[in-house]
């Protein structure tokens, strides 16, 4: 839904939540955050695959790379 | 969360000139009264009109628009239809409007080419371009979920599809459902990381590539990331394949139920020409044969003139025969004189016989004694009186009269099967006339095979190439981890740990759907057994189970569960599965039913009534008076009924909304 974001649906925070269950188990080294935007531009984009793919890939190689440096530099 | 303000109706189906339905900001249950033929259902084609561009008739097919506008205004020159939905969207206001107006040039439309068709969507008075349009419709209300707003009680028997797993219509519900809830948030999530992740795995390959130390393990995991995105795309090609073929499917399983009576009606020709053919077969058998037999009839004629010579014959047989038979035996007993005489014995008594009585035998045995055989004249005579009479018994018109009798019964019979066979046969003619062309009748069976058979091969398709990419997927992950030792430039270390996280992000999306599944499948069965157990009213029933396509069966007090089930709880857990997937789905909007009451009974549809505010904020009912009673209504929902109308039938195609 158009302008929705994850704090104002308790739909989506149920998404998150799952992933979240998961995250804290198995994979804590990976940011809430990231999942939370990944699940937003999946959520805006569902009737425009390409351009989701296309956000979520550029999110991704952003991100991870902000994050390897971060963990190099500790 | 959706709202629908106000429904602005312009010469649609039964509903002439300009007419309104104001539902208001408020939440609650809107009631629109309209006996039979008046335009209920054609309200559902109104919302789904405004929001889809198409309407449906019964049993689920489209219909064509050029024949919904209304025939009085058509009569009068006025040709086409509109309609303006006005609605909220989480506080934004969206005005919706469709219309279907004359092309220019065309003087009187005969068909829907005359016709254009024109969408505008307004966002707080601005209105949106085609793009944004499609997009914020597709967010507001994608039209693969629409059954769970637009609820026709007519096309309950498809919820009774999800509880088997290989129907094509619960497949399409499965995935509807799935849609409304959220999941594809989810696996689009993990359909773009793994892309993703494969993105990643090939920058790796070439740093590996670059490097002296990893140049070789670089090569090979490029030359196997290229094999497995060819085993890829030929999975998702085989994927697309079944996935159109199962279109198919449910096509062929359509036309087949439709071309049902025709296939019998053709069948059951098939049978009695068969039995025409035979029977006429042995008709002219039968025929023949007693043409055969009455060939010899002349001989009746003849029949007491040929007993007289038989009598004669056996008269002059017998007197030659009695002759023969007196010298055998004469022959006989000379025979056991000499005998005894040789041995001077009596072989009887065994007493001696003395030396005078054997003379006394001896002369007497010589002596002519009066039996003596048949001459050889009286032999021949004899043969041929016996050849004769052979002969004249074949001649028996006695027995050719029986059998004469039984033929001809036996055409008689045959002669009424055949009439009988004639007659279904055109009776059965008659009935596949009505039907039309019935081709397709004959063909399409043969087609549901093939498609089964299709099916079948790319399932099978499907999991070698599925086996063969976890094959290969293995292989890669070896590759990586052998590079991972190796690795001692920054870069492909760099490289190395995003792909890493990237795999990561990926088994968390990958377990997540799981789990969120489960967890989904969990709520809608404890809330749609908590709406079954307030609406039904068999305290036996003590809740609803879930299986792996939202499919929901009714469990008993003992654990058992109810397989079978009436059309009335059909009805109830139909109605307990869409309150549980509206309290449920990130997707919140009115539900607007069309005579979900069905063959309830007025127990039933009280409790129904009473709990529609709980099944969706806002709830637009269509009923006739008498499918619930209004006061009643009107008492149960209280302060929850918000609004009522009536349809008023002025002439056959013009029907009134008036407000209550």
């Amino acid at each position: 839904m158009e302008g929705l974001k994850m704090n104002t649906n308790s739909n989506l925070t149920e998404l998150l939540d799952a992933l979240e269950t998961i995250r804290l188990e198995n994979y804590p080294e990976i940011p809430k955050e990231l999942l939370e935007e990944i699940l937003n531009i999946e959520y805006e984009h569902q009737d425009n695959r390409s351009e989701g793919q296309s956000k979520t890939l550029k999110l991704l190689e952003q991100r991870l790379n902000q994050l390897v440096d971060k963990n190099n530099n500790v | 969360m959706l709202h629908f303000s106000e429904l602005i109706i312009e010469n649609f189906g039964p509903y002439k000139g300009i007419q309104e339905i104001d539902f208001t900001s408020k939440n609650g249950v809107n009631i629109i009264w309209g006996n039979n033929g008046l335009g209920k259902t054609t309200l559902l084609n109104v919302f789904r009109y405004a929001l889809f561009g198409r309407v449906q008739g019964r049993g689920n097919k489209s219909h064509s628009l050029k024949q919904i506008a209304n025939w009085e205004s058509y009569d009068e020159g006025k040709y086409g239809f509109k309609v303006t939905l006005k609605m909220y969207n989480d506080g934004v206001r969206y005005d919706l409007t469709r219309q279907f107006t004359v092309k220019e040039g065309v003087s009187q439309p005969e068909k829907d080419n005359d016709y254009k068709e024109d969408i505008f969507l307004k966002k707080e008075g601005t209105i949106l371009s085609q793009d944004e349009r499609k997009h914020v419709l597709n967010s507001i209300m994608p039209e693969q979920v629409s059954r769970f707003f637009l609820f026709d009680g007519e096309l309950l028997q498809e919820y009774e599809d999800l509880l088997s797993e290989e129907s094509s219509i619960g497949i399409k519900i499965k995935d509807a459902i799935e849609r409304i809830l959220g999941v594809p948030v989810l696996t689009n999530g993990l359909a773009d990381i793994t892309t993703a992740e494969k993105e990643f795995s090939a920058r790796l390959s070439k740093v590996a590539q670059k490097n002296n130390d990893t140049q070789l393990l670089g090569n090979l995991l490029v030359d196997k990331q290229s094999e497995l995105k060819t085993h890829e795309e030929e999975l998702e090609t085989l994927k697309t394949t079944l996935k159109e073929l199962n279109v198919e499917k449910a096509n062929l399983e359509e036309e087949m139920k439709q071309t049902d009576r025709a296939r019998e009606l053709l069948n059951e020709k098939r049978i009695q020409e068969d039995i025409e053919s035979r029977k006429k077969e042995a008709l002219s058998s039968k025929k023949a044969e007693i043409k055969m037999l009455t060939k010899n009839a002349w001989q009746g004629m003849l029949n007491n003139r040929i007993k007289l010579a038989l009598e004669k014959l056996e008269e002059e047989i017998n007197v030659y025969e009695e002759k023969k038979t007196k010298h055998a035996v004469s022959e006989q007993i000379i025979d056991q004189i000499h005998k005894a005489c040789e041995q001077g014995e009596c072989p009887i008594c065994e007493q001696e016989i003395s030396e005078s009585l054997r003379q006394t035998l001896k002369s007497k045995t010589k002596a002519d004694i009066g039996f003596e055989g048949l001459s050889d004249e009286e032999k021949n005579k004899l043969i041929q009186l016996q050849g004769r009479r052979s002969q004249l018994r074949q001649l028996n018109v006695d027995e050719l009269k029986q059998q004469v009798t039984s033929i001809e019964d036996s055409i008689s019979d045959i002669t009424v099967e055949i009439s009988d066979a004639e007659q279904r046969l055109s009776d059965i003619n008659k009935s596949l006339n009505k039907l039309g062309d019935t081709s397709r009748a004959e063909t399409v069976s043969g087609d549901y095979a093939k498609c089964l058979e299709k099916i079948n091969n790319t399932k099978n398709g499907i999991d070698s190439a599925t086996d063969i990419i976890t094959k290969v997927t293995g292989e890669i992950k070896n590759l990586e981890d052998k590079l991972k030792k190796q690795a001692t430039d920054d870069e492909l270390i760099k490289a190395e740990e995003i792909r890493d996280l990237s795999g990561k992000i990926k088994q968390i999306f990958e377990n997540g759907v799981d789990l969120y599944r489960e967890r989904l499948k969990q709520k809608v069965e404890e809330d749609a057994s908590d709406i079954f157990t307030k609406i039904s009213n068999q305290t036996e029933y003590t809740n609803l189970t879930i299986n792996e396509h939202y499919g929901l069966s009714i469990v008993h007090e003992t654990g058992r569960i109810v397989e079978i089930r009436s059309a009335g709880y059909e009805h109830i857990v139909a109605l307990s599965l869409i309150g549980a997937l509206h309290k449920n789905a990130p997707l919140q909007g009115p539900i607007i039913m069309d005579s979900p009451f069905g063959r309830l009974d007025p127990d039933h549809k009280r409790k129904i009534t009473s709990a529609l505010p709980s099944l969706a904020e806002q709830v637009i009912l269509l009923v006739y008076s008498g499918e619930i009673d209004e006061q009643l209504a009107r008492r149960t929902l209280g302060g929850d009924l918000i609004n009522e109308y009536i349809l008023t039938s002025i002439s056959a195609f013009n029907t009134q909304i008036t407000k209550v």
